[in-house]
């Protein structure tokens, strides 16, 4: 009897246990959460190649807060060099600064000087100018494992004075929908098309941090230094592929400012997840040191190299023709017109109907101008 | 019974000292018929017939009947007849007195050189001698008290100087040693206490004195002794019935204020079972977590933060084994038996010389001996575990064992839920203790304890973790003479975890991890003057660590698989340590302790190009080690220092300075302890842990030493103290070194506690404030916490308020109400976002600048208690909790989720309602 009872309160509790397990995950918004402040961020650095050097200022956000970033127009940006040289950028609206390209002297180091319109002033560190060598090569190897395209980079500094890398890219691809469709409608009539939807080309540029550094070696000389995987299945590959790699030499500073940043994802604070920290950069208010600002500001020209190779990988898509209409209800369609069908003996013809979204290749984000360098 | 003892001595011993003595009288014969008569009417007839006086408990021989024709037998002869197949036996002295007893026949004759020591004449001396059997074990205590034991070789004239007295000091119920046993005598006020193994040797005058001993829980016994030379003297304690309601906790010895040791704390089970706790059973690091200095992380977790350090800072230890996971179920209970435990000693200021190899505290853990007179089997029945033990003499007063075991039947509860996701969950948890002792003889005793853990549980989703604790240890003490003793110690301890998935067959894997260590050491005991007491001894240890394995897990699986390599170190000390009474006001504790690490190949470690920070990005190389190079080595000498100095009768000034090493650190980067935390020893890139601690302690006693009180500050220094990077794994991390922040630490602190130790109410009310900070040492790498400033670590909860008081309403009923405060400890939120290079950063406040809410829970419980006759088949006694009483959601941690781009914040309370519990104790 005793024993049955016993059972009879351990069940509960265990139920009560899981419940409460379930149940006691309560929202949690501190005020360190909602109402922190809003802090400067600088982003862009300081072109001493033949670009126009471009610094973007905006403000940081609640967590919570789902609007665009606010961007900080009205500032005054100068670059300072340390051998009294002063460089003020333009503002051309949209929280964006421009300097067109100077000369700078090499020896000179220099800092990033703001001032908002709120009176706030801020420095960066001084930073060296890096010279940035060029790139040797891009190479690549196709990875039948993995289904995909290893991209790397070449490159190499006789001085041996580079040693950290930053590399930005942008892939462009070229590819076609499974459809071709070839008639739409204009005013009321079904005419030939006169754009081809079927062919687009596709940009992005990945926002992936991508360093290193050849300080373990006797040589300042990469080899074979893994840019981007590409997989077939993400279809950029069926056609031609091209990707433009920028290069730029970092300070060593600089190097693990851009690690940390890299290192810091976005999902943390689970019960077992990682202590994360806190990245800023090399900048600071000297108004108020309780003010922080984000960005790590350096001085450096780009290098860059372009790559177009047709590695034709990767299946298409099945689409099927979803409708056969006639010549009247095919000018009520929002859908594409592939092509005509004459039935038997039929004078007029039918039109093949296929999904927009398996003809239009602009519907994938793409555009249909073919850029400069496609063959 | 007693009444009648009592007399007849009186009688006796009047009559005998008196002189008179009709010696050797010849055996008259009797003729008699006694046709089914009373005892009491037998007794009339012979006393009638014969000058035999009869001495006897009339209520116990009333209802013997007495059928007997005798013709010419002597009174011995009938006798023997009258009391055949009964428990009665009889003695017949020199005066014709006959004593009729149960069970044991009273000796009626003395030593014969019993009163040869002249000036000893006036003793009193115990003269009705009874077995000791169960039945008088009190009367024989008590008798113990009055007689006068002559210790050494007896002399007719003592010359003066010292002697040593040495021996045990032992349960008399159980036989079990009592450990920190306080014995005395007044004039001069010369003192000490039992060590581990209940013994003691104390060197005194020679002569006649009245020794008294004191201890916890026992009753307060004295011992007339005449010292002739050095000699022993075993002592037998009878258990204070009345104790199962006293609040016993000690300060250091009995005695808070005379102790030389400082921030030492001692609970004893009783204590333990006192305090409430969230699922009913007495849990020993809950309890300890109620003491100032002593904190957690997470509600769920029993990782002890003892005065600022980190978890992994607390040698903890179980019978002299080394436990490296002390919890159960996540950390939700803690994995020892309260059945089997004794009591529980945490030092976290003076640190013995013995002691070493962590840098924050000592926590002992000591396991009973088991019942060395009869079976006894106890256990109880609570809402999540049941627990059975068994004990009882292997070979009676020698040898003992005492068996536990512990397991819970959630799995068995998880199964009959009708909810598919807890059916699917599974949790389980067993512990079983072994422990034997064996006296071989006076001066050898061995010891033997195993003991073994395991967990299992899948609570949500596939994953299954493990852990396993394996210790044993075997324990050897000998007594060279009455000033060295030793004991010689081995154990062995093994913790291991596993992950296993088998969600997808071609992913399904095993990760491993595993550490252990065997130990031997010897320590000595050596009262080399009646003001210096020396110990000192030698211990060496080796560790065997596998860093991890991930294995494929079935035929299907894909996995590559990824093994590190092992590590294995050996680490050694020697000590000494002298504690001097320069004054009956001053005493004072010295010791040193060099220790030696050597990290052992074979291994190949990672070496990083100099002057460069520490990370994958600048590592340089390898360099492969064989078996038996020597990698690294570390080492240097640890000092520690305590004085205790009486200001006044019942306040004392207490000061203490200890330096500490450590080799091995754990490596966690999650808020709280977790099952996957690994272990990692000191090597080419990580140094040892050193620390420091300065403590000034003020100790008073009030009301009689009723109430204690008691002041303690303290400051800590620590070198090379890990703290960890941002985004790093560490599991599996072939390069854990890159994933480490040394830091140095600094905490300091003060305690203020007042305890009433006894009364109907007691219990005790402490405050702490402390901190506890870090600052990252090594500014050149990268994700440096706070740009190199001093920052809270995480377990810095700078005000603790802790009330645990237990009202006693009656001998059976007891109620408890406790009450704990505690600054929420430091977290790092996400505070925005922001977009740099077109993708959306988010940004962490400084490490640790902010907190979670803080903690507050109320607990009370209710003891009722079965009957107190102390002969009876089953001791029983229900325990009613309710954990958390006001039902306040305290944060056990808080996280962010992305959800839909967005970050949320959320706060989870583990046990954020009422618990109510009900546990059932039984002993028979």
């Amino acid at each position: 009897m005793e024993i049955c009872m016993k059972y009879r309160f351990s069940l509960l509790g265990l139920v009560g246990i899981f419940f409460f397990l379930e149940s006691c995950i309560d929202p949690f918004s501190p005020p360190e959460i909602t109402s922190a402040r809003q802090y400067l961020v600088v982003d862009g650095f300081l072109d001493v190649g033949s670009d126009t050097s471009w610094i973007r200022l905006s403000r940081t956000q609640n967590i919570l807060d789902t609007d665009q970033p606010t961007q900080e127009n009205g500032a005054q940006v100068r670059v300072q060099g340390d051998r009294g040289s002063t460089f003020p950028f333009a503002q051309v609206g949209g929280g964006r600064y421009m300097l067109p390209p100077q000369s700078f002297q090499e020896a000179e180091q220099f800092r990033l000087y703001i001032r908002t319109s709120g009176g706030y002033e801020y420095y960066s560190d001084y930073v060296p100018i890096k010279k940035t060598p060029p790139i040797d090569s891009i190479t690549y190897k196709v990875d039948e494992a993995r289904d995909g395209i290893q991209f790397y980079v070449n490159t190499q500094d006789p001085q041996s004075n580079t040693r950290f890398y930053r590399w930005k890219f942008e892939e462009t691809w070229e590819y076609s929908m499974p459809l071709y469709s070839a008639y739409e409608i204009q005013d009321g009539a079904v005419v030939d098309r006169r754009e081809n939807i079927n062919t687009c080309w596709s940009s992005t540029k990945p926002a992936t941090i991508l360093v290193g550094t050849t300080v373990k070696l006797s040589q300042d000389v990469l080899r074979q230094h893994p840019i981007t995987f590409v997989s077939a299945s993400t279809g950029k590959l069926r056609s031609r592929y091209s990707i433009l790699l920028k290069q730029y030499a970092l300070t060593q500073e600089g190097f693990q400012y851009w690690i940390s940043l890299a290192k810091t994802t976005e999902q943390t604070g689970s019960l077992f997840d990682p202590l994360p920290s806190q990245i800023t950069g090399n900048i600071k208010c000297i108004t108020d040191p309780q003010e922080l600002a984000f960005g790590f500001f350096s001085a450096s020209a780009s290098q860059e190299k372009r790559l177009l190779i047709a590695p034709r990988m990767g299946r298409m898509g099945f689409c099927p023709i979803i409708d056969t209409l006639d010549r009247f209800k095919v000018l009520e369609t929002q859908e594409m017109i592939i092509s005509e069908y004459f039935g038997e003996n039929a004078i007029f013809p039918d039109y093949l109907i296929g999904t927009v979204s398996c003809a239009d290749c602009r519907t994938r984000g793409g555009t249909t101008t073919k850029p400069s360098y496609w063959p | 019974m007693k009444l009648f003892l009592r007399i007849a001595v009186c009688v006796w011993l009047s009559f005998f000292l008196s002189g008179g003595g009709a010696f050797g009288q010849s055996t008259p014969t009797l003729d008699a018929s006694f046709p089914n008569v009373s005892f009491p009417q037998f007794v009339q007839q012979i006393e009638a017939k014969t000058d035999y006086y009869f001495y006897y408990d009339a209520s116990q021989l009333d209802s013997l009947q007495v059928t007997l024709q005798a013709t010419g037998l002597s009174l011995r002869a009938i006798l023997d007849q009258v009391f055949r197949d009964t428990e009665f036996t009889y003695a017949i002295d020199d005066q014709r007195r006959v004593y009729v007893t149960k069970g044991q026949a009273i000796i009626t004759q003395l030593a014969p050189n019993l009163f040869d020591a002249r000036s000893q004449a006036d003793t009193t001396e115990a003269i009705a001698y009874a077995s000791p059997t169960s039945d008088l074990q009190e009367q024989l205590l008590a008798t113990a008290e009055s007689k006068l034991f002559e210790i050494g070789i007896k002399r007719v004239r003592i010359t003066p100087g010292n002697s040593v007295l040495s021996g045990y000091v032992r349960d008399a119920n159980t036989g079990e040693p009592v450990i920190g046993a306080a014995l005395f005598i007044e004039k001069p006020y010369i003192g000490t206490t039992t060590d581990a193994l209940g013994y003691y040797s104390l060197t005194l005058p020679r002569g006649r004195h009245t020794l008294r001993i004191k201890s916890v829980g026992m009753r307060e016994s004295r011992r007339q002794i005449v010292l002739y030379s050095t000699g022993t003297l075993d002592i037998e304690l009878l258990e204070s019935v009345v104790a199962l309601k006293e609040v016993s906790v000690k300060a250091g010895v009995d005695d808070n204020v005379a102790g030389n040791q400082m921030g030492q704390v001692k609970l004893n089970i009783k204590t333990l079972k006192q305090v409430p706790t969230v699922f009913g059973e007495t849990d020993l690091l809950r309890t300890i977590l109620t003491l100032p200095g002593v904190k957690t992380v997470g509600e769920s977790s029993v990782g002890l933060n003892v005065r600022g350090g980190s978890t992994d800072q607390n040698l903890i230890s179980f019978n002299d084994a080394v436990v490296y996971n002390p919890s159960h179920l996540f950390g939700f209970f803690s994995a020892f038996n309260p059945d089997l435990i004794k009591d529980v000693e945490l030092y976290k200021s003076t640190i013995p010389a013995r002691f070493g190899g962590r840098l924050s505290s000592v926590l002992e853990i000591n396991s009973r001996d088991g019942n060395k007179k009869k079976f006894v089997a106890s256990g109880g029945v609570g809402l999540i575990t049941g627990r059975f033990t068994l004990e009882g003499p292997i070979i009676k007063d020698k040898t003992s064992f005492l068996l536990g075991g512990r397991s819970t039947y959630s799995n068995w509860v998880l199964k009959r839920l009708d909810n598919a996701s807890f059916n699917n969950g599974s949790a389980s948890f067993y512990d079983v203790n072994l422990h034997l002792s064996h006296e071989i003889n006076q001066k050898n005793s061995i010891y033997a304890t195993g003991y073994l853990s395991s967990d299992q549980f899948r609570l949500v989703g596939d994953t299954l973790y493990t852990y396993q604790n394996q210790l044993a240890s075997l324990k050897w003490k000998h007594t060279f003479n009455d000033k060295l003793y030793s004991v010689f110690t081995a154990s062995h301890s093994n913790y291991e975890y596993a992950i296993g998935s088998q969600a997808t067959p071609t992913a399904a894997f095993d990760l491993a991890f595993g550490i252990n260590q065997s130990n031997v050491k010897a320590d000595f005991t050596y009262f080399l003057h009646p003001n210096h007491t020396l110990e000192f001894g030698a211990s060496t240890l080796r560790y065997r660590l596998t860093p991890g394995s991930f294995t494929p897990k079935g035929s299907e699986s894909l996995v590559v698989p990824d093994i590190l390599e092992a590590e294995q170190a050996q680490e050694s000390a020697i000590y000494l340590e002298d504690r001097f009474e320069v004054s009956t006001r001053l005493s004072i504790t010295a010791g040193i302790r060099f220790s030696l690490f050597h990290y052992l190949g074979p291994r190949t470690v990672n070496t990083y190009l100099p002057g460069f920070p520490v990370e994958t990005i600048y590592a340089e190389g390898s360099q492969r080690y064989e078996r038996g190079d020597v990698i690294k080595r570390y080492g240097g000498p640890e000092y520690r220092l305590s004085a205790r100095y009486t200001l006044r009768d019942n306040t004392s000034l207490k000061v203490s300075y200890n330096t500490m090493r450590q080799y091995i650190h754990l490596l966690s980067n999650t808020m709280i302890v977790s099952p996957t935390d690994i272990w990692k020893l000191s090597d080419n890139n990580i140094k040892p842990q050193q620390g420091d601690q300065l403590a000034v302690g003020l100790y008073k006693n009030l009301r009689n030493n009723k109430i204690e009180l008691s002041v303690e500050g303290y400051y800590k220094n620590i070198q090379n103290f890990l703290d960890f990077k941002g985004g790093d794994s560490l599991i599996l991390n072939p390069r854990v070194e890159t994933a480490v922040i040394n830091t140095v630490g600094k905490a300091y602190g003060v305690e203020l506690m007042l305890k009433k130790l006894t009364g109907k109410l007691n219990g005790w009310v402490s405050y702490t404030y402390s901190r506890s900070l870090l600052r990252a040492t090594d500014l050149a790498a990268s994700d440096v916490p706070n740009q190199g400033a001093w920052y809270p670590s995480n377990y810095d909860k700078p005000h603790d308020f802790t009330m645990i008081s237990n009202y006693r309403f009656s001998h059976r009923f007891s109620f408890s109400l406790n009450f704990t405060y505690s600054t929420g400890r430091p977290y790092t939120p996400p505070i925005g976002k922001y977009v740099i290079e077109g993708s959306t950063r988010i940004y962490y406040a400084e490490r640790n600048q902010y907190r979670i809410p803080d903690y507050v829970r109320t607990d009370i419980s209710m003891n009722i208690e079965g009957n107190h006759k102390i002969r009876k088949l089953a001791h029983s006694s229900w325990t009613l909790a309710v954990y958390n009483l006001l039902g306040r959601r305290n944060p056990s941690s808080v996280y962010f989720q992305t959800n839909n781009g967005l970050i949320n914040g959320y706060k989870l309370s583990i046990f954020g309602q009422p618990i109510p519990t009900v546990t059932y104790n039984f002993r028979f």
